[in-house]
């Protein structure tokens, strides 16, 4: 039985694509100028790797080892293909905001890397949840990120004017990266505070048991 | 048989055929479902910018017909797509127009739509809007937002063609639209609109000529 809460945990928290592990950084740098381009993307991402998880542990024991990594892009490829069509079809303005930071989600390190290190060795159901909370801890940095420089970048937040004040450098290239770092520093603070906690926690109780351990080995008996 | 299948080679080649075929026949299959007609895309062009869907006649589009030819400035742009489109007003009615303007940052062109509205009566056609559709290689375009494409409004496209006033970057000249910073560059935006300036002029003076 497959641990879900643990999956959804790693996903969107503890192993984060974006915050923690640093993968897809070139449409995360690139496209947060707005919310919206975010849960685009994001919800675009998210699509391709549930599919893709799908197919591949589907296929895990008739695919062979030598030609996994082909394998595993033609089937990526033809899943961000569909999202393509999709979007130009009933989306079109998600499709030419995401421009070409669409295709290029074929060559996204994020799909690729859990299509070898999860679906490849896991059964179906457990590697779609791997697929759905990886693209959703994709899809809530990338909103995160592109609400913060869009109401710093241009005074708005998902086009609707806030006020009239605006740091232009949030919208540049180099605001991508400093609003990138701000991001991680900020999650890497609270996840170890997070940690430290619990380590804190664990050490306390381990504590306590053994001094419980210790005073029923040894009672202290009341005539004493 | 069998013996050939579990051959490493034959088994990795057989895999990637058959996945290759299979997906590539799903593509096909779903290519043709979701196919966004020429027709559809010119719709789509005219609710973005009329906010609602209008009656439209095609003078030119090189998306719907194969046969017809973009109508080129050498130096400065091409037109590729023209609709008339019939509006409420009493007086006339519009011209959309698709321009390509070249010579942009790198080498990069901008796409743009150029709405003209005509006035039969007095014979005048005037820039009303002008809506970024696409760019190549100018990365920062799109830091240009609506409120820049404003510039572009012309009363009087005719005259401006006969007295030379195009638009240019130069900051000293009667319609100038410069954008200030070393990192982008609007040459490429300009000529897009100069392209239906210089569209409007000679079909304007072919009229006049023919009577």
């Amino acid at each position: 039985m497959a641990n879900y809460k643990k999956i959804a945990v790693d996903g969107l928290v503890k192993n984060n694509p974006t915050l923690k592990l640093v993968l897809g950084t070139c449409p995360t740098l690139a496209l947060t100028t707005m919310a919206m381009n975010g849960i685009g993307m994001g919800l675009a991402v998210t699509f391709v790797l549930m599919c893709s998880n799908a197919i591949i542990s589907l296929l895990r024991k008739v695919i062979p080892n030598q030609v996994r990594i082909p394998a595993f892009v033609l089937i990526i490829a033809t899943f961000v293909t569909i999202v393509r069509l999709v979007l130009d079809k009933l989306l079109p303005d998600i499709y030419e905001s995401l421009g070409i930071y669409l295709p290029l989600i074929v060559v996204n390190c994020i799909i690729l890397a859990r299509a070898e290190s999860f679906a490849s060795k896991n059964s179906v159901l457990p590697s779609i949840a791997d697929g759905l909370f990886m693209g959703l801890g994709f899809t809530l940095a990338l909103t995160l990120m592109g609400a913060f420089r869009e109401i710093l970048g241009s005074g708005q937040l998902f086009g609707v004017k806030l006020f009239n004040f605006s740091i232009d450098f949030f919208s540049s290239s180099a605001g991508a990266f400093f609003t990138f770092a701000i991001f991680i520093a900020f999650f890497s603070y609270i996840s170890n505070k997070i940690a430290n906690h619990n380590k804190l926690k664990a050490q306390l109780k381990s504590n306590y048991d053994a001094l419980n351990k210790v005073a029923n080995k040894d009672p202290i008996k009341e005539n004493d | 048989m069998k013996k050939l299948f579990n051959n490493d080679w034959v088994r990795s080649i057989s895999v990637l055929l058959i996945l290759a075929v299979f997906l590539g026949g799903l593509l096909a299959v779903l290519s043709d479902v979701l196919y966004v007609a020429p027709e559809e895309r010119a719709e789509r062009a005219i609710k973005k910018i009329y906010g609602s869907t209008m009656k439209y006649e095609i003078e030119l589009d090189i998306d719907i017909d194969a046969d017809s030819q973009p109508i080129e400035y050498k130096e400065i742009g091409k037109i590729n797509k023209i609709y008339t489109i019939q509006t409420n007003g009493e007086n006339g009615y519009d011209m959309l127009f698709q321009s390509v303007g070249f010579n942009g940052y790198k080498g990069g062109t901008i796409t743009v739509w150029v709405k003209v509205s005509v006035n039969e009566t007095t014979s005048t056609y005037a820039i009303d809007k002008v809506l970024l559709e696409s760019y190549e290689k100018q990365t920062l375009m799109s830091k240009l937002g609506g409120d820049y494409y404003n510039n572009f409004c012309l009363t009087d496209v005719t005259t401006a063609y006969k007295n030379k006033e195009f638009f240019t970057t130069s900051k000293d000249q009667v319609n100038s639209n410069p954008v200030s910073g070393a990192t982008y560059s609007a040459t490429a935006g300009i000529n897009a609109v100069n392209c239906v300036i210089e569209y409007i002029g000679l079909t304007y003076e072919k009229g006049v000529q023919n009577g």
